[in-house]
């Protein structure tokens, strides 16, 4: 370990991390806020109804070192006035945007919410100008090395701006044999008439990485935001994806993929509150579970008294690939205005026997036959992601995992669009 | 399902005699041989078992919920139960009418003209194997036709029950089915309970007109706490009724009452309840089935009444091949908080379970379907399939859904999908184009949500409920 390395989560490593970053005033007293709620409050024990709960029996809060290191600054021109840089830069050059929106998406009152905010390390902040729109997708990856990390992402897309935005989480190691803690959120503002697509591929170890990550999006008039995601990796994942549509005529939609195997135990939260009328949102996941993974699926569409005239539609497919694997579904709606549609979907099951067979008898291994249908059931849903790099990418990590052909997604697409795979 | 369910028409409403909802607001005078002071105490229920004369067991099983009542708290989740004061309720109240009678003549007028009016009576003769009846805590009245009590069908109130069955109760009483440590209402329910019904039904009797009980509350602040446990036995067929009514006083009142239902090897049990408690009760209820190999149990629910309703009818599927239904319809009004949905636990192959729930918000009430389904390791090809669909009259009601599904196996099928709408402009139009006002159409266009849970109800409960609603609506 590094000299200046942190082990445990006290009041003078928040102060580290604060001095990492360069907290102007404002920020250190949000900070300081921020640890009192954390230290006041017990680790949650992430359990949802009678009996779900994420297994946390090999999550130990205190085995994890944090790196003392400031980030480099850095500021990089995206184009027609958009700039990309790190926090410690954005405090100096963009006090007012920092001041208004950084963390005020964050709930204090949530043990793990302040915990991030009270450990910030680490940010990256996105600025786009009013009506600058970016053809060429913004990059905000980042590995994963020994260290435990928490991380910001601050997206301000001003009135008419657009851009897209692809996270992508890997560890240094596909395997990491000592446990390492991330803690990741990305904060969204959307302005009027905004369209921003934000992507995010996590492909960490399954083993020894506890990651919990929050996307969160306040959609402002005619805006819209995408939010496309995978979730691959991890041991341990809570991960919440978030928008709330506070204007008139605001949109977004929320796809997801999810592949586990191993032990891994994910908690997926997709939601969605329509606080406006006329908004209008689509919540999607599928998922496939191997080996003895788990994934809880916590899905959420409110609907507040002022939202008339509003659409939500949610639904969430997992299918069960071994007989030690776990799907916990929770798909709720909250409607508290009648002028609305709103219906949600949620179906947990196995790989068709028919299907299998079908292929099977074309003279394919009874291995690949339950490839091919696992393909199928996620390019179903792939044909909504609407970032072509990441569905590449998504495509290409699920033909390995799955140890099909290269190119078979593309094949399957083919032939879908051709009415051969009708 | 019964085949044999006639659709409801406009002309059934019609001819049922214009039930008011003044037969079940209206309060009778009090008139009780022994009705406690309010709140709860360990002497109280001493109390209880001694006017009784209930076995040692019984007492300890009371004093053992009592014990984990005081130390248990609220519910942490649900609707809120802060204005519910336990100091203020009268735990125990006892008519002054003679118990159990199985002559309708013996019971006193005031009581007589209350279920008379509620059309017990009168359903008895009609179309019902057996009925009985119960004000505030005890049993006044109970009949079973006599060719199936020939057979061996055995249909008592509770506290009789325990005392003519007593090895058979205390095997089934609060054991395996609800133990006494279930949750809060059901310890407050194991020290105070009283009354309730006990039925039996022997191996392959198949009983073919339904068993009906009647609950009243009458005292004011008053409790209900009855107890039903129902058996029934390899290959035996069962359909049980109750219905619920209590008096709109200005104090609240509690029903914490405990339905344990076994369903053996083969047996079928369908308990339709329809609900109508005064708008200023509590209904905290707990009903639960265990159903063994090849057993088929319904749950046919209607909750109208009731300020706050906390009821999840469980299942719990423990043998190959069990089949768990519940259909269920609740409707929240002007300060109403419906809390209600279902439970279904998975624990063997082959079991499939079908929820379908409705419900109707409106003037601002609250209707909440809360499911709980659980699909053990092992319990392959389950089969799971929830739907519930939520109707909004108004602008100010709310409606909320949480299913919470565990499925750890994998060679299951399991779906879920629920809507929530208003009632649709263009059915509103056509049927006012043809005449109807916005009300009568607004009607229709419920009792067509309503109808798939309606049917399945005996044509009297249904011509209940589809007034009841009309009831509800014409209030709005």
């Amino acid at each position: 370990m590094s000299a200046n390395a942190f082990k445990s989560w006290t009041s003078s490593h928040s102060e580290s991390a604060g001095q990492q970053l360069q907290d102007p005033k404002s920020w250190a007293s949000f900070r300081r806020k921020a640890f009192a709620s954390f230290a006041e409050k017990p680790f949650p024990p992430f359990k949802y109804g009678l009996d779900i709960r994420s297994d946390v029996s090999r999550l130990d809060w205190e085995k994890f070192f944090f790196d003392a290191t400031p980030a480099k600054p850095f500021m990089q021109e995206l184009g027609n006035g958009a700039v990309m840089c790190d926090f410690a830069t954005a405090f100096r050059e963009f006090p007012e945007e920092m001041d208004e929106y950084l963390g005020k998406q964050l709930r204090l009152s949530e043990k793990m919410e302040a915990l991030h905010a009270a450990f910030l390390s680490s940010g990256v902040f996105i600025y786009l100008p009013a009506g600058v729109q970016l053809s060429k997708t913004i990059h905000v990856s980042s590995v994963l090395e020994k260290h435990s990390r928490i991380g910001h992402v601050l997206v301000v897309a001003e009135a008419n701006s657009s851009a897209s935005i692809l996270q992508e989480l890997k560890s240094e190691f596909p395997h990491l044999h000592e446990p390492v803690f991330d803690s990741s959120v990305l904060e969204i503002v959307a302005k009027e008439n905004a369209s921003i697509r934000v992507g995010r591929l996590q492909d960490f170890s399954p083993s020894n990485v506890f990651h919990h990550s929050i996307f969160r999006a306040d959609v402002a008039a005619n805006a819209l935001v995408h939010m496309e995601w995978a979730e691959f990796g991890g041991e341990w994942v809570k991960s919440e994806y978030a928008s709330s549509l506070l204007q008139s005529q605001a949109a977004s939609s929320n796809v997801g993929v999810v592949l586990a195997a191993h032990a891994q135990q994910l908690d997926v939260h997709q939601a969605v509150r329509h606080v406006s009328p006329h908004t209008r949102s689509e919540l999607l996941m599928r998922g496939c579970l191997d080996e003895s993974a788990k994934c809880i699926y916590n899905g959420l569409i409110r609907m507040e008294k002022e939202a008339v005239v509003s659409q939500g539609k949610q639904a969430c497919d997992l299918l069960l690939l071994s007989p030690l694997a776990e799907a916990d579904p929770v798909p709720s709606l909250e409607i508290l205005n009648s002028d609305v549609k709103c219906s949600h979907a949620a179906t947990v099951g196995r790989l068709d026997k028919e299907k299998l067979f079908y292929i099977a008898s074309r003279g394919v291994s009874e291995e690949v036959a339950r490839s091919m249908v696992i393909a199928g059931f996620y390019e179903n849903i792939l044909a909504h992601f609407s970032m072509p790099e990441l569905k590449a990418k998504c495509q290409s990590l699920l033909e390995g995992r799955l140890k099909l052909n290269t190119h078979t997604f593309e094949t399957i697409e083919r032939d879908s669009t051709q009415g051969v795979n009708a | 399902m019964d085949a044999n369910a006639k659709p409801v028409t406009k002309s059934d409403v019609s001819a049922l005699v214009a039930l008011d909802r003044d037969v079940f607001d209206h309060a009778d005078t009090e008139k009780h041989t022994y009705k406690s002071v309010p709140g709860l105490t360990e002497e109280l229920v001493r109390e209880i078992s001694k006017q009784k004369n209930e076995p040692q067991w019984m007492l300890d099983l009371r004093l053992k919920g009592l014990h984990h009542f005081l130390r248990t708290p609220l519910p942490d989740w649900g609707p809120s139960l802060k204005k519910l004061n336990f100091d203020e309720i009268i735990y125990f109240a006892r008519p002054d009418a003679k118990q159990d009678s199985t002559n309708w003549e013996e019971v006193p007028k005031e009581i007589k003209t209350t279920f008379d009016r509620l059309g017990i009576p009168k359903a008895e003769q009609q179309w019902l194997a057996g009925v009985g009846a119960q004000y505030d805590s005890d049993v006044v009245y109970h009949k079973i036709r006599d060719d199936l009590a020939a057979k061996g069908v055995i249909f008592e109130d509770m506290d009789v029950a325990l005392q003519k069955y007593p090895e058979l109760v205390k095997q089934h009483f609060m054991t395996n089915c609800i133990p006494v440590t279930d949750h809060k209402f059901i310890m407050l329910h194991a020290a105070v309970w009283s009354g309730g019904t006990f039925i039996y039904v022997p191996k392959n009797v198949k009983v073919d007109l339904p068993l009906q009980a009647y609950f009243r509350m009458n005292a004011k602040k008053g409790g209900q706490f009855e107890h039903t446990l129902i058996i029934v036995d390899e290959g035996a067929q069962l359909h049980y009724i109750e219905g619920c009514s209590a008096p709109q006083y200005n104090a609240n009142s509690l029903h914490a009452g405990c339905v344990e239902i076994y369903v053996k090897k083969g047996a079928r049990m369908r308990y339709s309840s329809v609900e109508n408690w005064s708008k200023n009760t509590y209904n905290l209820n707990t009903k639960r089935g265990i159903v063994e190999e090849n057993g088929l149990l319904e749950w046919v629910s209607a909750q109208t009444g009731s300020g706050v309703t906390m009821l999840y009818p469980c299942s719990v599927l423990k043998g190959q091949y069990a089949k768990a239904d519940h259909i269920s319809i609740a409707v929240a009004g002007k300060n109403q908080d419906q809390d209600t949905g279902a439970k279904v636990y998975h624990l063997a192959p082959h079991t499939s379970s079908i929820i379908r729930a409705k419900s109707i918000s409106k003037d601002g009430g609250i209707s909440t379907f809360r499911g709980h389904v659980k699909v053990i390791k092992g319990a392959k090809d389950a089969k799971v399939s929830v739907k519930c669909d939520a109707l909004m009259v108004d602008a100010i009601s709310v409606s909320n859904t949480f299913p919470y599904m565990k499925i750890m196996e994998s060679e299951v099928d399991v779906a879920h999908e629920a809507t929530v709408g208003k009632i649709d402009a263009e059915q509103l139009f056509y049927l006012m184009s043809r005449g109807l006002t916005e009300e009568q159409a607004t009607q229709m266009v419920v009792a067509g949500f309503i109808e798939p849970i309606v049917k399945e109800l005996p044509l009297e409960y249904a011509v209940e409920l589809n007034r009841l609603i009309e009831l509800e609506m014409e209030s709005h």
